[in-house]
């Protein structure tokens, strides 16, 4: 398996994502020297019986690839036409996946929020689920945590705790607990359970011994060597060898489809995290994607040079619907609908759609409920992320020059940093109009200054994580080109709003030398349907940032998208829901 | 005609079913294949082993953790009861002396000279795994479980609470209903719920449930999305929803047909991949009009969503093409005639279940 020269051109590309119930494959080809995705097709995942086999659900999208492509893929002994001869075949086969509940890993830590929490980021950044996060300090006894293990089946641990040098006594504890579960992998018991170690160094020897019988130890450098440290690039990088040596291998299937790969199979989630990282790299893009399906929300974010990762388990349209309604609250719901509602219907039709998660909205009121429930998932979600993406806890904390005192790490991520925000999944790519898709990413992540809003209709960022290792410059192509639908560029101020105060004015200049302006007062939600590519400049009131600082004026070159801008002068938090406004920029949009 | 029918709960007069009875680890089977078992039957039993308890035995006694096996009266496998004596340790010439005690009955399963302590596990206890359902034992398979096939009548909510209970069905309005199973045509409240469980009722059948009032029974905790575990005093089961929603005819036919049976009923729902629905399983339903419900299982579908929703409908038309709905959302349909009012009315495929 050897990347081709990036010098190469006119390479042909196809790339499949294994989802846990569809299989999606692309075909990317050179068009008048630029990457573009030509093709696309699906079929259902062939991990589960009676099949069992996920190349079968591989072949059977590939031939449908072909069929709608006229590039024959696959030969007739099934294998896949390589390199490219004539108008058949491509050059690199690649594939992500996530097939089959994609990697599982029950991670355990000392302290909850020190080398609980790196041990977390590590598996969480190499693309697991964290079914469980066990630390000494959480709420629950022993029992329920041995119970809590012994019910979890596991692809893999993670198990850290204790700086080098430090006290071993804690993580050998842990490690007793672990034997004491014996967790069974989900592969069945023939399987022997992983488990990483990433704690003290000078405990890896009895934490060995305790799991010998119980699971096969690898050891990795501490993720939290001292408290005012973190490295868990280390135990990230174990984590994926053993995903793609022993747990792939297990699944149904999966042996046969790295032979078929050119590249490493990566889990999924691991390559929206490459993509979005290239992103900010090779673009200076800072970007915040949102994958909302319906049981969970993955929020991604790679912003000033650090990616996170955060899956927020019961956050989704369906499954997870009436945990979304408990979460947020009945009000918080209840306050992005237009009409209102009473209390009882709404829980009775989040419920409903729990249950009967394959229901769909047939009507204007329904439509509502559920992009209020986006929103609040979407809210919470980030909420979750930001948390999650703090500086380290434990530390000692920095003392201001004003002499107060750090109340705690900082989160890395801030919504005013973002420069692009896409998002993906059902609710957002399938959403009647366009512009109800900016309005539910809008009130849900409320982002301050100039921001890019946009979707990735089919998901196609994994394809594009996977193939960035390969061609950085053919991922960008396509992921510019073909993968985001630019939908609208937001523009809003930081802070709270003053209202019936004047906000900024703003002047797009066109590339087509149209020229456009306005002024925003504090309170409105106003769409201008500009179109092409420009210099948007914008002039703040005195104390009101738009991005630039307070009170600062600044230009910056906007792209072409689809709706135009969203200037919001609701203020954050918001001042006001703008549902009302909402409503007539909809049939603003229907009628023009 | 071309049908899909996404949420589909099912409602059989006569059916053949296969019930795999999964075992705890080194289960002893009772049974043998072709054997008849009646459903209260124990098909297999197993011993379960008990909890482990952690005990800080050095820091208790106060003596070094890698020292504590020194003190230990027992050692790894002895047995032990609850308020038995671990360890001693006496310093200052006798004045000072601790001792650490066992919290359960049980065996000394481990002890740690790193973390200092003694891990004690509970006695093992007898698992029964009953039939469930009255058939034939067609597979014995100690790994993987004893397979029954029976000839039943079967009900399938669309959401439970509870585990697996067996009894006789009775209607609301018995006046007994200790031990039995109560079945009632009307959207249940939770005062009805206590009531039936104080009453001593195993389970109760409705056809809804106002989201409020399940909260106010199971507690907010409860997850929709996967229940069998609560402990909630009786185990239930929803045929159509949330909300004040009718019980559909058939359904409410079957039910009626099985009142006075000996039925089991299961409660246990999952919502996400590998769907389980809550169901009830009783004797085989004889009726002379057999024939005409089978035209009508055939052709009245349920409208799960939508203006409609609760109401029974038959199928006119297939529509080939998307059509947008009132929602703007894009979607394949069903053109349907309601039963009640005889209205034709365009419906989404995936709002509709059987």
């Amino acid at each position: 398996m050897e990347a081709m020269s990036q010098n190469d051109t006119g390479r042909v590309f196809v790339i499949t994502d294994c989802g846990s119930t569809t299989t999606k494959a692309i075909l990317i080809e050179q068009i008048d020297g630029v990457y573009r995705q030509t093709y696309r097709s699906e079929a259902a995942t062939t991990v589960e019986a009676p099949v069992a086999d996920v190349t079968v659900g591989v072949r059977r999208a590939l031939l449908d690839l072909s069929a709608v492509s006229g590039r024959r893929l696959i030969d007739e002994s099934g294998d896949i036409i390589r390199p490219v001869s004539g108008s058949d075949g491509c050059d690199m086969y690649m594939t992500t996946s996530s097939a089959g509940g994609g990697l599982q890993m029950v991670v355990l830590g000392l302290v909850k929020t020190i080398s609980a929490a790196s041990a977390e980021k590590a598996a969480l950044g190499a693309g697991a689920i964290v079914t469980d996060c066990i630390a000494c300090d959480d709420t629950r006894s022993m029992l329920e945590q041995v119970e809590r293990l012994r019910r979890q089946r596991p692809d893999m641990v993670l198990l850290a705790g204790g700086t080098d040098g430090g006290q071993q006594v804690g993580v050998v504890e842990l490690a007793e607990l672990l034997a004491l579960a014996e967790p069974v992998p989900r592969f069945g018991e023939r399987y022997e359970l992983p488990v990483v170690y990433a704690g003290n160094s000078d405990a890896a020897a009895a934490v060995s011994k305790v799991l010998s019988h119980t699971a096969r130890v690898i050891v990795e450098k501490n993720v939290r060597p001292l408290v005012e440290t973190e490295t868990i690039s280390h135990a990230r990088d174990r984590i994926h060898t053993l995903f793609l040596e022993h747990v792939m291998q297990q699944a149904p299937g999966f042996g046969a489809l790295m032979d078929l790969c050119d590249a490493d199979v990566v889990p999924t989630p691991a390559a929206v995290g490459k993509m979005l990282q290239l992103l900010g790299e090779k673009k200076s893009v800072d970007a915040l994607c949102a994958d909302i399906g319906g049981a969970t929300t993955d929020v991604f974010s790679f912003v000033n040079g650090k990616f996170n990762r955060t899956v927020s388990a019961n956050l989704g349209m369906s499954y997870s619907a009436a945990f979304v309604l408990k979460e947020s609250g009945i009000a918080n719901i209840l306050r992005w609908l237009p009409k209102g509602g009473d209390e009882d219907t709404l829980l009775n039709q989040l419920m409903n759609k729990t249950i009967r998660p394959t229901t769909i909205p047939e009507t204007l009121e329904e439509l509502a409920v559920e992009q209020a429930l986006a929103r609040e998932a979407l809210r919470l979600s980030l909420a979750h992320h930001a948390t999650f993406a703090t500086g380290l806890k434990g530390t000692v904390g920095e003392r201001n020059i004003d002499g107060g005192f750090s109340t705690g790490p900082k989160s890395d991520f801030q919504i005013r940093d973002v420069d692009l925000i896409v998002g993906s999944g059902g609710v957002l790519s399938h959403a009647p109009l366009q512009m109800q898709t900016v309005a539910m990413l809008v009130d849900a992540f409320l982002p301050e200054g100039v921001t890019a809003i946009a979707k990735d209709s089919i998901f196609m960022m994994p394809h594009l994580g996977i193939l960035g290792d390969i061609d950085d410059t053919a991922a960008l192509e396509v992921f510019f080109n073909d993968c985001i639908v630019p939908l609208a560029t937001c523009v809003a101020p930081l802070g709270k709003a003053i209202p019936g105060r004047r906000a900024f004015s703003w002047r797009f200049d066109g590339a087509d030398g149209t020229v456009s302006s306005g002024t925003v007062i504090f309170g409105e939600l106003i769409h201008e349907p500009l179109k092409g590519d420009g210099r948007l400049t914008l002039a703040p009131q005195r104390h009101v940032d738009v991005g630039f600082g307070a009170g600062c004026n600044g230009t910056l070159q906007i792209d072409d998208t689809l709706l135009g801008l969203i200037l919001d002068g609701r203020g954050r938090p918001l001042a006001s829901m703008g549902t009302g406004e909402w409503q007539r920029i909809y049939e603003e949009c229907q009628n023009g | 005609m071309d049908k899909v029918f996404s949420p589909a709960t099912l409602v059989l007069e006569k059916t053949r079913i296969i019930r795999v009875r999964k075992l705890p680890p080194d289960a002893a089977v009772q049974v043998t294949p072709g054997q008849v078992a009646r459903a209260a039957d124990v098909v297999a039993t197993a011993s379960v082993p008990g909890q482990v308890h952690s005990v800080a035995a050095s820091d208790m006694l106060g003596v070094a953790k890698s020292k504590v096996v020194d003190y230990l009266l027992l050692k790894e496998g002895d047995p032990v009861t609850a308020g038995q004596a671990l360890g001693e340790h006496t310093a200052l010439l006798g004045l000072v002396k601790s001792q650490v005690v066992s919290p359960v009955d049980g065996i000394v399963e481990t002890v740690s000279r790193v973390s200092g302590h003694v891990m004690i596990r509970e006695n093992p206890h007898v698992e029964n795994v009953r039939a469930f359902v009255s058939g034939q034992i067609t597979g014995v398979d100690e790994k993987n479980g004893v397979t029954i096939e029976a000839e039943v009548s079967l009900v399938q909510g669309v959401f439970g609470v509870g585990g697996e209970v067996m009894g006789t069905l009775c209607l609301f309005d018995d006046t007994d209903v200790q031990g039995k199973i109560v079945c009632t045509k009307d959207t249940l409240t939770v005062g009805a719920l206590n009531r039936f469980k104080e009453a001593g009722a195993k389970g109760v059948v409705a056809p809804s449930i106002s989201g409020s009032d399940l909260y106010g029974f199971c507690g907010a905790h409860l997850n929709l999305a996967a229940t069998g575990d609560e402990d909630v005093g009786l185990t239930l089961m929803i045929t159509e929803g949330f909300g004040q929603i009718p019980m559909a005819r058939r359904t409410r036919q079957v039910l009626l047909d099985c009142v006075g049976k000996h039925i089991s009923m299961c409660g246990i729902t999952q919502v996400r991949a590998g769907v389980i629905r809550p169901e009830l399983i009783g004797p085989v339903i004889q009726r002379e009009d057999d024939k005409m419900d089978d035209d009508q299982a055939n052709t009245e579908f349920k409208i799960v969503r939508g203006p409609f929703a609760g109401e029974e409908a038959r199928i006119v038309e297939t529509l080939a093409t998307p059509q947008v709905l009132p929602s703007g959302v894009k979607a394949l349909v069903y053109r349907v005639r309601l039963v009640q009012s005889g209205d034709e009315v365009l419906v989404a495929r995936a709002n509709v279940a059987r």
